[in-house]
Formats: structure tokens, sequence, C-alpha cells
């Protein structure tokens, strides 16, 4: 917190400071609950839940002192605070793990998102707290009891001990969680009374303003609403009455709410390095059903996720998709990966694996192009799509395409590989052949004919196309239409200016 | 009892002496010629048909055109359910979008799938026919396994689906468990054999007659 406001020189008695504000007016009754995941620093660690003694420290040099230590090391005596040498002197097999705090507001933040599924307004409260607005979860979730109970069983079971609090406002929520845990508070009347004895640590004001309202010999915080507004804030600064006020829902306190990551990015580590796909295609199946869950919530699919292997070198395989259409079925994208996974050659033990969605999309609602609309249509667009994307997933993407026309006289222009299933405006064109040869082939000339399997005869001609001076690549050419002596039909034509030579492009069929 | 043996014998997989089964459902090939010598009167409407071709681009694509332009403008009978992918699995050449756009076929609906050997055309082809999309699935493979072949059958005949194989001409003398299965000589006068058919008979046509007889 900046120390400037606490220092602001002046509060002159005519200051709103000295006046109770008005009552917010009332939006939208709000709830929240607090967690206070307290032991985070502690449980980012795998080992915090071991036997061993274990312990976070923070500082530095001499300075170093234990931030949380694990029960095993709370038992011998180390407790937060505690300096390390003495801690060492306490439990001298004590394990000791440096405090990773950009790790902690990772792990924070993923909690945040998982506390999504109960509501969509989850704020972070550095470093360790998640604040949620549950008023509009209660009835979803069959009440406030069991919401908490919920969360506090989710929150458990993810191995996070945590300590929750429910209030009608943000601030007095975080303080009870501190002081009171498990309080409810649903009324707003209600607040002051419950705050009043909560003890003032639990407010993170800084040790100075604790220590002066000590010394003022204020204990607790039903103490510190009684003193005088204007002394209070003429001794503390506006930024403690601002928390007062904010607590007690006398000023509103809007709070920004974690927005939903754009795209999944997961990963699981291997309980060992492996060669082992059996193994491999287990996590690789957690990882899309996680993917999953993430785009229900969304109602959203992926078209491109890449699927990883990091191996044991430091080197990655990868494996990209790219679906015809977006989806979010785990057993699909599954076994569109099956076949990269047991063919993937690997060159070095796997340590982890890793998938990342790719840009998250609506997922369509039909394929309008294939007039799929009615009926049994839906369902028949969804296997239109997965036809696609099987046969590209063995084919490779550039093997399965469509075509369509282009506004275009140049025969070869006339037309180009498409997505499949994209419908062009374009009307056809007369007496063209069914074949076309992507780039003109050379004829032979024999006889001064042109000759391919024998000398060919021409049935109908000239058809003259010249165009494209535009662009540079102009054409002049007289088109006949011809037969060879097998029985072919050919396309083929003869350029108008030099060398005059004469191309197939292409077959009647 | 009598309607179970009916039943039995309306199975298009059952082959009886010189008669078209019953009930074979076809789709004419809007050729007169060509509907008249074909077994049910057309194309079968589910199951595999062999054309054996002498020589690429002597009329083997003419000759289905109609079909294609059939299965595409569907719109208004029970097929209208069954809108779905024309896929092309391992053409030759590519099919040229204006020229089909003219003969009525619907360019959008065009699969064009590239596949470098013949099992694995053979294995879209099959992906194609149960994937439940596709209206007809065109493939053109120079070596394939009876096996593989009665695999293709037993997939269209299941899915209801027409699948059209073109093979070169050593595929001529293979046995084939196709349903039907046809050859198209090359050559100034062009024909086309059925070599195979339930319940047809061998039959010849010059082409001349075919293209000329243009029903449509």
């Amino acid at each position: 917190m900046p120390r400037s406001q606490a220092s602001l020189p002046l509060f002159p008695a005519s200051s709103p400071v000295a006046e109770i504000p008005p009552p917010v007016p009332v939006r939208r009754r709000q709830l929240w609950m607090a967690l206070d995941c307290d032991r985070l620093p502690l449980e980012i660690f795998a080992a915090a839940a071991d036997a061993q003694p274990v312990a976070v420290v923070e500082g530095d040099g001499s300075g170093r002192r234990i931030c949380r230590s694990n029960s095993a090391a709370a038992h011998q005596g180390v407790t937060p605070g505690l300096p390390l040498n003495a801690a060492l002197a306490l439990s001298p097999q004590l394990q000791v793990v440096e405090r990773d705090p950009r790790r902690e507001a990772r792990r924070l933040r993923r909690l945040a998102q998982w506390a999504m599924r109960y509501t969509d307004l989850v704020s972070l409260e550095m470093p360790h707290r998640l604040l949620l607005e549950i008023q509009g979860s209660l009835k979803l979730f069959g009440g406030l009891d069991r919401l908490c109970q919920q969360i506090c069983t989710g929150l458990t079971a993810l191995g996070y001990s945590l300590r929750h609090a429910v209030a009608p406002t943000p601030r007095a929520a975080l303080w009870l969680a501190r002081g009171a845990d498990g309080a409810r508070v649903t009324d707003v009347a209600a607040l002051p009374g419950a705050l009043a004895e909560l003890p003032l640590r639990c407010t993170g004001w800084s040790e100075r303003e604790l220590n002066m309202l000590e010394g003022m010999g204020v204990q607790s915080l039903g103490e510190c609403l009684r003193l005088p507004r204007d002394g209070f804030a003429r001794r503390l600064g506006v930024r403690c009455l601002a928390d007062l006020d904010r607590a007690l829902g006398r000023v509103a306190e809007p709070r920004r709410g974690v927005r939903p990551p754009a795209r999944y990015r997961g990963s699981l580590e291997l309980p060992a390095e492996t060669f082992d796909r059996a193994m491999m295609g287990q996590g690789m199946r957690h990882l899309l059903d996680e993917l999953s869950a993430f785009l229900r919530h969304r109602q959203a699919g992926v078209q491109q996720p890449e699927f990883m292997f990091r191996h044991n070198d430091g080197h990655n395989t990868r494996f990209p998709l790219g679906l015809a259409e977006p989806s979010a079925d785990a057993g699909f994208l599954s076994e569109l990966l099956m076949p990269h996974l047991e063919q993937a050659r690997l060159h070095a033990p796997v340590v982890s694996l890793a998938l990342r969605s790719g840009p998250v999309l609506p997922l369509p609602g039909s394929l309008l192009a294939l007039g799929l609309e009615d009926g049994a249509g839906p369902r028949r667009a969804e296997a239109a799509c997965r036809l696609v994307d099987r046969l590209r997933a063995r084919l490779g993407t550039g093997a399965v395409r469509g075509i369509c026309l282009l506004p275009e006289h140049r025969p070869e222009a006339a037309w180009d590989y498409v997505e499949p299933g994209t419908r062009g405006t374009e009307a056809g064109d007369r007496a063209r052949p069914l074949w076309i040869l992507e780039t003109p082939r050379p004829l032979q000339m024999k006889h001064r004919q042109p000759w391919l399997e024998g000398p060919l005869t021409l049935r109908h001609g000239p058809e003259r196309i010249e165009t494209g001076w535009w662009d540079g690549k102009d054409v002049s050419r007289d088109y006949y239409e011809a037969s060879s002596p097998g029985g072919m039909g050919l396309w083929i034509f003869r350029e108008r200016r030099k060398p005059r030579r004469w191309f197939l492009h292409g077959v009647f069929g | 009892m009598k309607k179970s043996l009916d039943a039995l014998l309306a199975d298009p997989r059952v082959w009886r002496g010189r008669q078209a089964p019953q009930g074979m459902r076809t789709l004419s090939s809007g050729y007169r010629a060509l509907d008249a010598i074909l077994p049910g009167g057309g194309w079968p409407r589910a199951g595999l048909t062999e054309i054996v071709v002498e020589r690429w681009g002597t009329g083997e694509l003419q000759m289905i055109v109609p079909l294609l332009r059939q299965l595409s403008d569907d719109g208004h009978d029970e097929a209208a359910a069954r809108h779905g992918w024309i896929a092309w699995i391992a053409p030759p050449y590519v099919p040229y979008a204006p020229a089909l756009a003219t003969a009525g076929i619907d360019v959008a609906r065009l699969l064009l799938v590239h596949a470098a050997i013949d099992s694995e055309a053979l294995w879209a082809a099959e992906q194609a026919l149960v994937s439940a999309s596709c209206q007809i699935v065109l493939a053109w493979a120079r070596n394939a396994a009876h096996r593989q072949l009665r695999r293709l059958q037993l997939a269209a005949e299941d899915e209801g689906v027409p699948c059209i194989l073109f093979r070169p001409p050593d595929a001529l003398r293979a046995a084939s468990p196709a349903a039907l299965k046809l050859y198209l000589g090359a050559g100034a006068n062009g024909w086309l054999d059925v070599i195979k058919s339930r319940g047809g008979r061998p039959a010849s046509l010059p082409l001349r007659d075919l293209f000329l007889h243009d029903g449509h």
C-alpha cells in the first residue's frame, strides 16, 4: 500500500471524513465469500504433506525467517516468524524451501479459475485470498450452507487448507475469515456486531498503525468503531477509515473479477520418465477431459489444439491438430490424437505431457454450406466434419480439400482449392472438360501435329481466351477439343504468341 | 413363413438365378441406353460398383455425371435428409469445378481426398462410406485386394451408400465382390461391357450409342 495517503497533512474540520457517509444505495444485494488460503506458500510444494518437517523461509541473509511450516515442523516448535537459525536448532532435519511468490500467485489464479464454477465473479486478494460473490449462486447450489460446504470440501480435496467467511461486503468477509473462521453474516445491519469482536490484526493494517491503535488502548475492531471519525482519520489516515467504511458497507468496494483465460494450457507430470505409451495415453485423456470441461463452461470448441510430449533432454515433440470445425468432445479429440501418439518416434523418455487449446471458438450450430439445416441435419453436419478430421488426421491436412469456382476467364484461374464445404457464388462455364491439369502440360509435336500416344484430331475450336494482362500472367490461347487415337477426349490449346507451343490442359473424361 | 421368406428373397444379397432381385433399389443413370443394360434399371443404390477403365478420360466420368447431378438436387424426396459429401478419393486429375457446375453438380459438396498409396485410398473410401455423411463415394485405385473390396462392398451396402470404384485394366480378370462390374473399352469405337451383375446378364453397349441417346 502506498504510504503517501496516510501521511496527507491536513484534514480540515469540514472534511467529508467527519461525516458518516450516507448509506450506499443498494443496487443489488451482494454476498461475499472470502477464502483465505493462508498456508498457500507451503502448500504449493508437494513435500508439504510429508511426515518430514518442512518449512518455507523468506527474507535475506541473517533476516531469514520461517514463513510457514508443516505440521511435523510445527510439532517441533518451528512456527512462522522464527529465525531460520533458531528453527534449525529446534529441528536439525528440517527441510527448508525458499518462498516462491510468483508460483503462489499462479496457483492462486488457478484456484480462482477453479472457483469460477460456482460464480462468475471471483476476485483475487493477493497474496493468498479469494473473494467470491455468491448471492446469485445460492439457489443453484442449494442454499448458503451447502454452497459453502461444497466449496470448502472441494478445496480441501485439492489439498489446500483454508479459512472462510461470508459477509455482505468483501472487506468484512476477508476480515471475518481471518478472525472468525466459518462466520456467516448475511445482513448489513448485523455487520458492526459481528466485526466488533475481531482482533485488529485481521484488518491487515501495517505494524505502525496497529501499534498506534494499541497505544491508544484499542484492542478490537468494536473499540475502533467507537472512536470519533475525524480523530481516527487524522491519526491513522483516510485509508484505515475507508477500510472501516467499506467493511461496514458505508462505502462501496468495487471488486475486479478474474477474467477466465482465453485459452487452455494444461500440463501433466508423468509419475516417471517413460516410453510407455499406455501411460501417455491415459495422461492425454486426462488433459483432454480437462480441456473439455474448460470448453463446456464457455460453450466453445477448439480447432487447432496442440498436444506435446516433453522429453527428459529438454526437447518437445508436438502434435498439432487441425479440425474442420471447432469441437469440445474429448473422446473425438482423443480418437484423432491416438494414431499420432502410437506412430510417434520417441527419441528420449517422456517426462511430462502438455496440451494447449489454441484459439477458443464458438461451437458451430450447423454446417450451412452442406444444406443440412433440417431434420437429421445437425447430426449429419457433425458427421461430415468428423469425416474430414478423421481423413486429415491420417492423410494430412492438405490431402483433404474442396474446390470452388472463381470469377475468372483464364481456365487455370477459374477454380481453386478451398476448405471442404465452402460455397461459392459463381456459375459454371460452358464446354469445359471434367478434369483439369493443375498446370498445362506441353505436348509433343510429330509431323507438325500435336501428339499424345498418336496424332490428336481436333474436333471443335478454336475458342480464343485472351485475358489477364492486368496481373502480368496474361494468356493468349486458342483452345480446341481434340481426341486421341485411344479415344480420350482432350482439351488442348496453342499459344498465340511465339513459340506457339501446344499444351494439354484438360481431359473430358 | 411366407413373409419371412419374401423378406429373405427381397434382400439384394440373395442371388436368384436370372431374375433381377426384387426391390433392388437403383438410381437411374440418366442414359436410357445404359439403364437398359444395368440390372434393376440403373446404378445400385447401395453397394460397390467397379468400373474397369482401359484408358482414363474416355467417358468414365461423363457416364456418372447425370448420377451426380441427380444426387445434387435430390432436394425434395426422402433423400433430402441424406445430403452430404460427394467424395472423390484419389482421382487421377483434378475435377474441373466450372465444368461440374455447368453439369448441375453442387461443387460445394465435393470432398477431394488425395491419397499417396492405394491402401490409403481404400481406407479413406471405407471411412467415407461408414461416416454417414456421404451421398456417394467415388474412388480410384490401381491395386486392391479382394478382402479390401469386400470391406467396401459391405460398408456401402450396410450404410446404403453407392460407391463407385474406378480401376485400371489389370483389374479386369480379378474376381470381384462388387454388386456391379463394368468395363469401359477405349479406342475410336469405345464400348461398355457389363462384366458382372447380380441377377443381370452380360451385356455390351457401344459408347457412341450411350452418349448419343442422352436421356436428359
